[in-house]
């Protein structure tokens, strides 16, 4: 049975489940959950995932929910190449360090893209605190400064912590950084203007994976529009 | 040479980690990192771990922090029992999504206690409001509410997702739980007192794990005394 994947392509964990499985001819459906119509919320996926969250897999009747989860989950059980999630165990530790890391600090771009852009943009919603718009942005800026400093190494190798190839975790961080893209471009150019290890690391990235990247990313123009048009508006 | 683990009994991530290895005779030296004097943001410590963040350990000059990869590191390479990390690829993929779970939603207990009782009473740092308190109470309600509705299953097993045995989630989550207890008397009555299925998994687990579990919170009570203290005297 081909694996099936729910998700939508404007959120940034299941483009990069997409672009794990395109890079490495892994065959899935893509069964649409649309985040605009607000389809995650409804009854038939919440019975898939009752916690309303994207992407979700079902293999052949495994229900698996969390794009870490789900990327470490089709790397191994595919048997992709090992850079993507190597079996040496400390080299798979520092991957599990870099996803880890993640939830609780990259994944807060789309946490304060969210509440500052796409509540009102996408679903009319009302404007979250300022307060809580702000703590967002501190860890937003705080996690890609950490990522300049201290994650990207490119005297040792042009991926996360200086690997020499790709992993999981790079795709995942660098589709979080694509949502940025959905800011002002004044606050774009502030929250990575200066920052040239790491636009250099996200261009390799882009490189290495075209044309998966693009793919993944083909429905992203229309949300930046979206949200162009309702700031515009306002 | 032996494990050294960095870390300090007030964080709930680093006890987690001490349990695993008290509970397989894991060899650590335990190097006290003192939250409460800010021994963390020194110097020191942040050449060890830049982000300031404990728990760390250093195996034999191999350095990992955030102590979910670390709880992984520890359970493949010092051969633990199965149930801690399962290396069946399915059952290892729910701990991993459990895991990335707790991040986001779960390890919202400790932004609510921090924010209320530990910030106060620790570091001076004033009292919120209830407004300032709301999102992140609003999230811890509704992990609490998540864990108990669906990620225990009694019918199938005391533990997480209805497993017989525990596993490193049930060790992290559980440790976030202990938290609740710096709060007063009727917020813990609130976040537990209709919840039996979670009260049941804890102590299933503090039976399980029984003297280990003494000893990781040996100094909790004089803890909960100092916050108790200083709530009292506003």
């Amino acid at each position: 049975m081909t694996l099936k994947l729910y998700g939508d392509l404007l959120s940034q964990p299941a483009r990069a489940v997409v672009i794990l499985c395109l890079a490495n001819d892994i065959s899935y459906e893509l069964i649409l959950v649309s985040l605009v119509k607000r389809e995650h919320k409804l009854p038939e996926f919440k019975a898939i995932n009752p916690r309303e969250q994207l992407p979700v897999i079902d293999d052949g009747g495994f229900i698996l929910p969390e794009s870490a989860a789900i990327l470490k989950y089709l790397a191994v059980s595919h048997h992709v190449p090992d850079h993507w999630y190597p079996m040496d165990l400390k080299s798979r530790a520092r991957v599990d360090y870099l996803l880890d890391w993640y939830q609780t600090n990259i994944r807060q771009t789309q946490a304060y893209i969210l509440k500052k852009e796409l509540y009102s943009a996408l679903w009319k919603l009302p404007r979250p605190q300022e307060a809580e718009i702000e703590s967002a942005e501190g860890t937003m800026i705080a996690s890609m400064e950490f990522v300049e400093d201290y994650l990207l190494k490119p005297e040792k190798g042009p991926f996360l912590l200086g690997a020499s190839e790709l992993s999981i975790a790079d795709v995942l961080f660098a589709c979080e950084y694509t949502q940025t893209q959905l800011l002002p471009s004044a606050e774009q150019e502030k929250l990575l203007g200066k920052k040239p290890k790491t636009k250099k690391w996200l261009q390799t990235l882009e490189q290495s994976l075209a044309p998966y990247y693009a793919q993944a990313h083909k429905t992203f123009p229309e949300l930046i529009t979206k949200v162009e048009t309702a700031r515009n508006g306002n | 040479m032996t494990l050294k683990v960095y870390g300090d009994y007030v964080s709930q991530p680093t006890t987690a980690v001490l349990l695993l290895c008290l509970a397989n005779k894991i060899d650590f030296e335990l190097v006290p990192v003192n939250l409460r004097t800010g021994e963390h943001l020194g110097p020191e410590f942040k050449a060890i771990n830049p982000t300031g963040q404990v728990p760390v350990i250093d195996d034999d000059g191999f350095i990992l922090s955030e102590s979910t990869a670390i709880l992984r590191y520890l359970a493949v390479t010092r051969n633990v029992p199965d149930h801690w990390y399962p290396k069946d690829v399915k059952a290892r993929a729910r701990i991993d999504y459990l895991l990335d779970w707790y991040h986001t939603n779960l390890r919202q207990i400790a932004v609510y206690v921090i924010q209320k009782e530990l910030g106060p009473t620790f570091w001076k740092i004033p009292r919120p409001d209830e407004a300032q308190l709301k999102p992140a109470q609003g999230k811890m309600t509704a992990s609490v509410e998540i864990l108990e509705e669906f990620l225990l299953k009694p019918e199938e097993g005391p533990f997480l997702l209805g497993a017989p045995q525990p596993s490193i989630a049930d060790l992290i989550c559980s440790c976030e739980y202990t938290l609740t207890r710096y709060l007063p008397q009727e917020e813990q009555e609130e976040l537990l007192g209709r919840r039996p299925k979670t009260k049941k998994w804890l102590k299933a687990l503090e039976k399980t794990l029984g003297r280990h579990y003494s000893e990781i919170n040996k100094t909790l009570p004089e803890l909960l005394k100092l916050v108790a203290d200083a709530r009292s005297s506003g």
